[in-house]
């Protein structure tokens, strides 16, 4: 190797130390998300208000609102998280998740063809969630539901969207 | 090798990065030409790292030093990427004097490099532009208070002051819009003209060539030419790397930038500028009144104009120092000047008993501030920080609930029980001997009681025995002395002490105790409390648990007193 070779692959090696030092915190600190929770709350079930106020055999959307929610730097208080269907039939309840399954949509329901029905792409599901036709991978998301002391309590939940088997995200 | 060649083809890299590295250098490689390309790595790095910020960050009044806070002390690295942002800034102030020393020095301003000594200059602007931008951001207190000086003094400035002021922090006051607008410019706008100065700072450079020393003739210094790759870049790597190294050892000393208690416009703050900005702070002590303003504009209007007159004066057929003394010597002056005058302000506050004293108070209200922040800002955002605490929640809702008829701390009524002490030692004895007192329950209904007739030894331990239920802090030997005496005197024809019955009297079993006082609080009707005779508001469903907890943590603290 001659001089200009040696002061080539110093000069090189000195560069790409200098990239390193800088990427390697940076891709750290990128990454944070990642390893962390940044929003969270509790998990317990939440109140959605009195199991008589809802009718009797249709679906009604009611949003889930948690008490203390953390998001990033914010200690929030009465932050609305999303909306579930609730159906009331004599004294049980289900709950099921208005996200669709497909790319996370919101699902309306469709009161004349008594179906759920997803604006986005179409997705259809029966008034029991089951996928009826489009592009879903799977029956929307029923969430843990159960009435005490005559009030409804919903465990809230996400799923990952657009895969066939629910995960929680 | 294939994709390199196609790449190549299609794109012609290869004599752009020829063209870039084998620039000649007139003379050779030297350590004394690393200055300006170390400017240009730190100039990456804040870009870098200013990015990596801004992921992170809400410029608004309520989320802005709540964000930064977030990033000091939950974000992998946070504190070290700030950190070096912080310091880069620094680095550069100082890179900066030593660039423009050594320009100087080779007289590399002279014809025909005059533009690119004036597009320097304009980059100078631009790097305190962008401290003074940068440093408002996290809005806390010593960026809110620091910047606060900066503006007045635009402010002040006649006739179109106070206009330029209002366009600039959005208003006639500090807000939202001021953080926006100071965001705007220092991640937007300056980042843009800094681009666009420093590209063609360079290309004038190439252009010209770099000035090389004055002590070789034509011939030799063509004759010692080499090109830019790989020796000076070389020199320049190890120039970049020394400074890096640097700045990472002073942030991992200090881990990482102070950030200040969350900007408060209703405290007093003794403000001081980053260290930069202290030869300017120091002139305006002695510009009084109307002249500061004549100062704060003037001082850097004289020293701008008469490095921007140096080219046009520096004509001489020498570009050897030593023939240029003079206009070595303004630049030297101004710098040394700068140095003395920074040097004089921080040794006044170093000496100065107050400052120092009030410097402490500003660090444990920042410690205290950032360690409430770990619990989440509440919406209200910055000092909303404070409500965390809970003897500051729990003021406010003595505020709010119990002030209407108790007094505490010369706040609120006297209707029921004074707080002040309430259930110390001392207020169980006063109590003891008269609980009718209008200090204690002589304006409710919870009446009946008889005086305690016990005096000395006797009402010690009575009152050990009492304070005793509260739980920690009492001596056992004497409560259990006090015991014989409660059952001696027929307290117990009133009081039950398993904590669960009623009475006549109120059970008084963990009376005071944290659960007690949430129980008590959540319902004083409840037999083994008040019962029938009670007046106070029920606080269950009214306050949440944590509340509760807050309030019986505020009364224990009374409790405790001597």
């Amino acid at each position: 190797m001659n001089r200009r070779s040696v002061l080539a692959w110093m000069a090189s090696a000195i560069g790409c130390a200098l990239g390193v030092a800088l990427a390697v915190p940076a891709a750290g600190y990128l990454t944070f998300p990642a390893r962390k929770r940044t929003v969270s709350g509790s998990d317990d079930p939440i109140d959605l208000g009195e199991v008589g106020a809802l009718p009797d055999g249709k679906p009604v959307r009611v949003a889930v609102k948690v008490a203390r929610w953390r998001d990033a730097w914010n200690a929030l208080t009465d932050v609305t998280l999303g909306a579930v269907w609730l159906r009331r039939d004599g004294d049980s309840v289900r709950a099921l998740s208005t996200v669709c399954p497909h790319t996370g949509c919101a699902v309306d329901w469709d009161a004349p063809q008594k179906q759920f029905r997803c604006p986005c792409h179409d997705s259809v599901f029966d008034e029991n969630g089951a996928r009826v036709s489009g592009p879903a991978p799977r029956a929307m998301d029923a969430l843990d539901c159960a009435v005490d002391g005559g009030r409804v309590r919903v465990a809230y939940r996400r799923y990952r969207p657009g895969v066939r088997d629910r995960e929680p995200v | 090798m294939k994709l390199a060649d196609w790449l190549d083809e299609r794109t012609g890299y290869r004599s752009i990065l020829r063209h870039a590295l084998d620039e000649p250098v007139r003379g050779g490689a030297r350590w004394s030409y690393v200055f300006g390309s170390a400017l240009v790595f730190l100039l990456l790095v804040q870009a870098a790292t200013g990015a990596l910020l801004a992921a992170f960050y809400a410029p608004s009044s309520t989320d802005a030093w709540a964000s930064v806070a977030y990033v000091q002390q939950e974000v992998t690295l946070g504190w070290f990427i700030r950190g070096l942002h912080s310091s880069g800034a620094s680095a550069m102030m100082i890179l900066t004097a030593l660039h423009l020393l050594q320009v100087t020095l080779y007289g590399a301003y002279r014809r025909p490099r005059e533009v690119n000594w004036w597009v320097g200059l304009a980059l100078m602007a631009l790097l305190f532009a962008f401290a003074l931008t940068g440093y408002l951001l996290p809005w806390d207190q010593k960026g809110y208070w620091a910047t606060q000086v900066a503006t007045s003094l635009l402010g002040a400035m006649p006739l179109v002051g106070p206009w330029c002021k209002r366009v600039l922090i959005g208003g006639p006051e500090y807000g939202n819009l001021t953080l926006t607008h100071f965001y705007a410019l220092h991640v937007l706008a300056l980042p843009a003209a800094a681009a666009v100065l420093t590209f063609v700072h360079v290309a004038l450079m190439r252009k010209h060539g770099i000035t090389p020393g004055w002590r070789q003739s034509d011939a030799q210094l063509d004759a010692a030419a080499e090109p830019f790759w790989p020796r000076q870049a070389l020199y320049d790597f190890v120039a970049m790397s020394v400074v890096l190294a640097l700045m990472v050892v002073s942030v991992a000393r200090s881990h990482g930038a102070p950030l200040e208690a969350p900007a408060d416009p209703s405290s007093a703050y003794d403000a001081r500028p980053e260290w930069y900005f202290l030869p300017l702070y120091q002139l305006l002590k002695f510009f009084p009144g109307r002249l500061e303003v004549l100062a704060a504009l003037g001082a850097p209007a004289v020293a701008g104009g008469l490095l921007f007159w140096l080219p046009l004066a520096d004509r001489g057929p020498s570009r050897n120092p030593a023939a240029r003394k003079q206009f070595v010597g303004i630049v030297v002056l101004l710098l040394l000047g700068a140095a003395a005058l920074g040097a004089e302000a921080s040794i006044a506050d170093a000496e100065n008993p107050s400052y120092q004293k009030f410097r402490q108070r500003a660090d444990r209200e920042s410690e205290r501030a950032l360690t409430l922040a770990r619990q989440g800002v509440p919406v209200a955002g910055g000092t909303a920080v404070y409500d965390n605490d809970p003897t500051a929640r729990a003021r406010r809702l003595y505020g709010e609930r119990c002030a209407g008829c108790h007094q505490l701390d010369g706040a609120g009524e006297r209707r029921a029980p004074d707080l002040d002490g309430w259930s110390s030692r001392a207020w169980l004895r006063d109590f003891l001997r008269d609980p009718e007192n209008p200090r204690f329950y002589g304006k409710t209904k919870v009446r009946g009681m008889k005086p305690v007739k016990q005096t000395g030894d006797e009402l010690e331990a009575l009152v050990e025995f009492v304070y005793a239920q509260g739980g920690d802090g009492a001596d056992a030997a004497r409560a259990e002395k006090g015991r014989a005496v409660f059952e001696a005197a027929g307290c117990d024809d009133c009081h039950q002490t398993d904590g669960a019955k009623g009475d006549e009297g109120p059970n008084l079993g963990g009376r005071a105790s944290k659960k007690w006082l949430h129980d008590f609080l959540a319902d004083p009707s409840e037999p083994r409390f008040f019962g029938d005779k009670n007046q106070m508001p029920k606080f269950r469903g009214k306050l949440e648990d944590a509340d509760l907890d807050a309030l019986a943590d505020l009364l224990r603290a009374e409790r405790a007193r001597q």
